[in-house]
């Protein structure tokens, strides 16, 4: 309790303190309204707003919404953003205001874009560190694997953030876990953010309208996850004209319809996407082959509605259902296995406008990510069901006093339901006994309150606290395990019963000092925690892996992150640079036991099986990022080391985590050389991932036994690739454009490793025995092409 | 059942590899040489007298012929074994035994292993000593052991045991089986142990496929028959109970075996009971019945 103390200080602190600034102020007023675009009315999100004599602004929020108190008068407000006309607005101020502006896009980049204003220099002026803002438009331009555009490929070209492994969106922010990333689609957690082994993400960037990356530096509004937010907003739908747009590609197609239900007040999207590798590859397949109804696809779907109920409320629901199905079935055996695994998410938001200066948003959630596994052989039936499923409730208030504060504050719960893992069994019509259906019920709670102040001319900070709460409840049967690994008691609690509580105060802060008009300094710290986790069983993420709760046993993870940062822009905000170290310890990591068997599950609990330590990475990363004019694109470095510390494992010894990798280079060019063509290319070079190898071995009973080396103590060769893309536009007019993608994946055919193997050569019959390593690569040069339209 | 999760990873990489051209290369691996360990397989059995096999490991990449093979015996071992409840200490001797690796083999006389008694292991080798110590638990006796043939593979079946488990948790169990005259051991069957975590306290009937002698060098049978006991043979089931680090070791063991090759899976760790080696050093306490493999009555 003591901790909601702090934080109720804090919160009134805040308030008193934002609030203060102008009592003492002469009179003034507040202008505030939406930012849109003026062709679909979406809302812009980011988008600046300010007044030009004083470049005084803000941003608009998460819903396009700005809000600026200035002194009485006459003032130009300007509202810009990149990729659109930026308009300029004498008013004459004598009281609060509602104002929105609708920017026109820039149809065409030509020669001499106009550098729309002095306020581009956000990299320098902002607060925010290790934020990283993406627009979907630009992504799509990019090279593509297999024609698929991917936001989180994308993502993994930036500093700081690292890929998997080949062809993997799965993401390692600054040495942290895959787990460790918020993922979340119209505020929705999406808990498994990839389809087939990660090779294609879940998000159809044609419904996508908005990206932003925070791996640094994170504001106490988001909370839950250590290493970093992946906030990602659906497109709202046109709400002045119908349009469609799609594309045919080389393993999928896609299709998108907008429009208004109601002109200017409501409209819709639907955006969906199916692979077809199956039905492309069944006419190539033997009919006689006994497993010719075999196969694999995998479908999104994304739908989004809004409603103006005033010119204060607006309501949103947004859904995304998307599903991996792979079958294999063989009549002659009776043989037949079905997996399936997907994200089901819903989100209902309420915008709420109390004053110019207080918007809230309230929002229901319910997120799902279920793993399905049933297999049929004769008489013999088995299924197997994992999965998470989220109840989530916020509000969230955002609160402009003026332009000195940007205030926000808001509450969150969540209760869970995880399913580790739900086998069941029956041979004919008996149902054999594999324990009862285990699930873990939690509530998880979070208050939090955050402040962008700028405190004087040159310097600003954004601080904030988040207290968060969580709570295992029943029912639940804890097995106690004893010596010699046995169960020698069972705690059986009943529903709703308290197991665990944790309760925790998480500071974030972030300062800025302007040196000059192009350049500045900045520093943040952050504590984090998180509740829930990711147990994996392999080197890679796989739909297979487990989400569980933090338990009596589980302690929540626990992050500390420093970093520091010099940013700087050069030829009029043309390029932005940005150097930034970063110190990191994790505490609690899990990681299964060396030789624990995690399928049984049976009379236990999978936490039982789980060994704790600790981690630490740092690093620097460099950026250099060039957005406009016809050549585009950026340079990202990252130097860095990640280690684990468990006691329990690799003898005690300090060993590098698997996604520790020292080098990590991306370069990605984008050129447009007229109106019809653009030229993309994309580079990328990373240290070799560390493996766990064999060095030795000897023989039991016989059999060979390998004796393994330090656990990730072998580097496999370095990754590198190229890839370039032609974007050539066919046809473009108000009606209809229609426009080409051709794109080259490992333009230079480089063998990268994906994993190792050891094939024994001779026996041990013949006296003669020997290993040899193979290496596997997967994708060699892979063109592709696709077809985009648009009417 | 138990390995669901290691059969999604077996379904996936074929998949993968049959969706995407994949291809690969000899690499040579640059690896330090592993530290020099002396690896025991030594066991007592009640109403039978120690045997131990002593070995070193050897290089991954190191090419195994006559002479490495050589190199991994070792015939200098002074092994003794004791017996913790009376004290009595015997030092074994070294006997030739051709029809495994390693070919030599340290045997015990006069002191017989007992059920619920401790044995202590300690082996000097160029002047560094390994030592153990195991149980013989207490005996669990088979109610019935049978053959079943599979229904749709005729002549072919597994073998069957009936028993009760005692009452308190904790029991492990590792199976053998020896043809007569086809086998000239008893070869642990197709994964050969078992703890009672599924049926503790309960009646259990339970099935095993046969296991393959990996000494023998010439099989006497191919395809589906290597895993299966025939009509008509005769059979001596050998059912033992062990303890829980005796458990451990087998079991890590199979996993490895079973689960080997996989390059996705996390690396298979070793159990061991030998401070200061490799393998184990386990007490069977076995119960033995004999049959021959008739059709169902």
């Amino acid at each position: 309790m003591t901790d909601l103390k702090i934080l109720y200080k804090t919160f009134l602190f805040f308030v008193i303190f934002a609030v203060s600034g102008s009592m003492f102020a002469q009179e003034r007023f507040t202008i505030s309204g939406y930012v849109k675009d003026a062709s679909s009315g979406e809302n812009l999100i980011g988008a600046n707003v300010y007044i030009k004599d004083n470049l005084r602004g803000v941003s608009t929020n998460q819903y396009g919404f700005y809000s600026l108190t200035v002194d009485k008068g006459a003032h130009t407000l300007v509202a810009s953003f990149i990729g659109y006309e930026t308009v300029e607005l004498p008013i004459s101020l004598t009281q609060n205001l509602r104002k929105n502006f609708s920017l026109e896009p820039q149809m065409v980049l030509t020669d001499e874009v106009v550098i729309s204003a002095e306020r581009e220099d956000k990299n320098v002026k902002s607060t925010e560190m290790g934020t990283i803002n993406f627009e979907v438009e630009r992504i799509k331009t990019l090279p593509a694997f297999l024609g698929e555009v991917d936001i989180l490929k994308t993502i993994q070209l930036t500093p700081g953030v690292q890929s998997a492994g080949e062809g993997n969106t799965g993401m390692y922010v600054r040495g942290g876990g895959p787990d460790q990333n918020l993922v979340l689609l119209d505020e929705a957690v999406v808990y498994n953010a990839s389809h087939l082994f990660g090779f294609f993400s879940v998000f159809n960037a044609d419904a996508i309208k908005n990206v932003n990356l925070i791996k640094g530096g994170m504001p106490a509004n988001y909370g839950g996850r250590l290493a970093s937010v992946l906030d990602i907003s659906m497109k709202d739908g046109n709400n002045r004209t119908y349009h469609a747009e799609g594309g045919i590609g080389l393993i999928s197609s896609r299709l998108t319809i907008q429009g208004p239900i109601q002109k200017e007040r409501s409209s819709f999207i639907v955006s969906g996407r199916r692979t077809y590798i199956d039905v492309l590859t069944k006419p190539f397949i033997n009919k006689k082959s006994p497993l010719k109804s075999s196969g694999y696809y995998f479908y999104d779907l994304n739908a989004k509605a809004n409603y103006l109920l005033s010119d204060k409320d607006r309501l949103y629901i947004s859904g995304y259902f998307g599903r991996d199905v792979f079958g294999i079935s063989n009549k002659e055996a009776d043989f037949k296995t079905t997996i399936a695994w997907g994200n089901a998410t819903t989100s209902l938001r309420w915008n709420h406008l109390f004053s110019e200066k207080l918007f809230l948003n309230t929002s229901i959630i319910y997120s799902d990510y279920d793993f399905d596994f049933s297999a049929r052989q004769t008489e013999f039936d088995m299924a197997l069901r994992s999965g998470v499923r989220d109840w989530n409730g916020k509000l969230d208030f955002n609160y402009f006093p003026n332009s000195f504060h940007n205030l926000k504050f808001g509450l969150n719960y969540i209760y869970h339901i995880f399913t580790p893992n739900n086998a069941s069994a029956r041979v004919k019509e008996v149902d054999i006994q594999l324990g009862d259906a285990v699930k873990l019920y939690s509530h998880e709670g979070a208050l939090y309150v955050n402040d962008e102040v700028n405190l004087t001319e040159n310097f600003a900070l954004n601080g904030g606290l988040r207290y968060s709460y969580f709570q295992h409840v029943g029912p639940f049967d804890r097995y106690v395990i004893g010596d010699l690994n046995r169960i020698v008691d069972t705690i059986s609690y009943k529903r709703n019963e308290s197991i665990k509580v944790y309760n925790h105060i998480e500071p974030r802060f972030s300062l800025r000092y302007t040196l000059n008009e192009k350049s500045s300094l900045k520093a943040s710290y952050t504590q984090n925690y998180q509740y829930i986790h990711l147990a994996s069983v392999s080197g890679v993420t796989l739909p297979t892996d487990i989400w569980v709760p933090s338990t009596d046993i589980v302690k929540p993870l626990f992050g500390v992150q420093y970093a520091l940062g010099y940013f700087r822009n050069f030829f009029s905000n043309e390029y932005e640079t940005s150097i930034e170290v970063y110190y990191k310890t994790m505490d609690n990591i899990i990681e299964f036991k060396e030789g624990a068997t995690p399928e049984n599950n049976v009379n236990n609990n999978i936490d039982n099986n789980f060994a704790f330590g600790k981690g630490e990475s740092y690093g620097a990363e460099f950026f250099i990022n060039k957005k406009i004019n016809k050549i585009t694109g950026w340079i990202g470095y990252t130097l860095s080391w990640a280690h684990r510390d468990f006691p329990d494992i690799n003898g005690g010894k300090r060993f590098p985590a698997k996604y520790d990798r020292r080098h990590d280079l991306s370069v990605v060019v984008s050129y447009d050389l007229n109106d019809k063509f653009n030229f993309a290319a994309v580079f990328v070079y990373a240290t070799g991932n560390a493996v766990t190898i064999p060095i030795g071995r000897y023989f039991i009973e016989g059999s060979v036994i390998n004796e393994y080396g330090d656990r990730n103590s072998y580097r496999m060769e370095p990754y590198h690739r190229m890839d370039i893309s032609i974007n050539y536009l066919a046809k473009k007019s108000r009606k209809f454009e229609s426009s080409f993608n051709l794109s080259v994946y490992n333009v230079y055919n480089r063998a990268n490793p994906y994993f190792i193997y050891f094939e024994n050569v001779g026996s041990i019959d013949e006296m003669s025995l020997q290993i040899k390593a193979k290496q596997v690569s997967l994708f060699p040069i892979l063109p592709s092409i696709g077809w985009n339209f648009k009417f | 059942m138990k390995n669901f999760r290691c059969f999604f990873i077996f379904l996936f990489i074929p998949l993968s590899i049959i969706i995407f051209h994949s291809c690969e290369k000899d690499i040579t691996l640059d690896i330090p040489q592993p530290e020099e360990k002396i690896v025991v397989e030594g066991w007592i059995e009640q109403d039978q007298p120690a045997f131990v096999m002593l070995s070193k490991n050897s290089a991954y990449f190191a090419v195994i012929d006559s002479a490495a093979l050589t190199n991994m015996i070792i015939t200098n071992a002074v092994i003794k074994v004791k017996e913790v409840e009376t004290g009595i200490e015997e030092v074994l001797t070294l006997v030739f035994n051709p029809v495994t690796f390693p070919p030599f083999i340290y045997k015990g006389s006069t002191l017989l292993g007992k059920i619920n008694h401790h044995y202590n292991l300690s082996i000097v080798v160029d002047g560094k000593e390994l030592t153990a110590t195991t149980s013989i638990p207490p005996l669990v006796s088979m109610d019935s052991v049978w053959f079943e043939p599979e229904k749709l593979l005729d002549t072919l079946g597994m073998l069957y045991f009936g028993f009760k488990d005692p009452p308190a948790s904790g029991n492990y169990y590792r199976i053998f089986s020896k043809r007569i005259p086809q086998d000239n051991r008893f070869v642990p069957a197709w994964g050969s142990v078992y703890d009672d975590v599924y049926f503790n306290g309960q009646e259990v009937e339970y099935g095993f496929l046969r296991g393959q002698d990996n000494y023998q060098t010439v099989s006497d049978s191919a395809g589906l028959e290597q895993f299966y006991y025939k009509l008509g043979d005769t059979i001596i089931g050998k059912v033992a109970s062990i303890d829980k680090i005796h458990f451990d070791f087998w079991k890590s063991i199979e996993n490895a075996i079973y689960g080997g090759g996989n390059p996705f899976a996390a690396p298979a760790t070793i159990f061991s009971n030998i401070n200061g080696g490799l393998g184990v050093w386990g007490g069977y306490a076995a119960y033995y019945d004999t049959i021959v493999a008739v059709a169902a009555p």
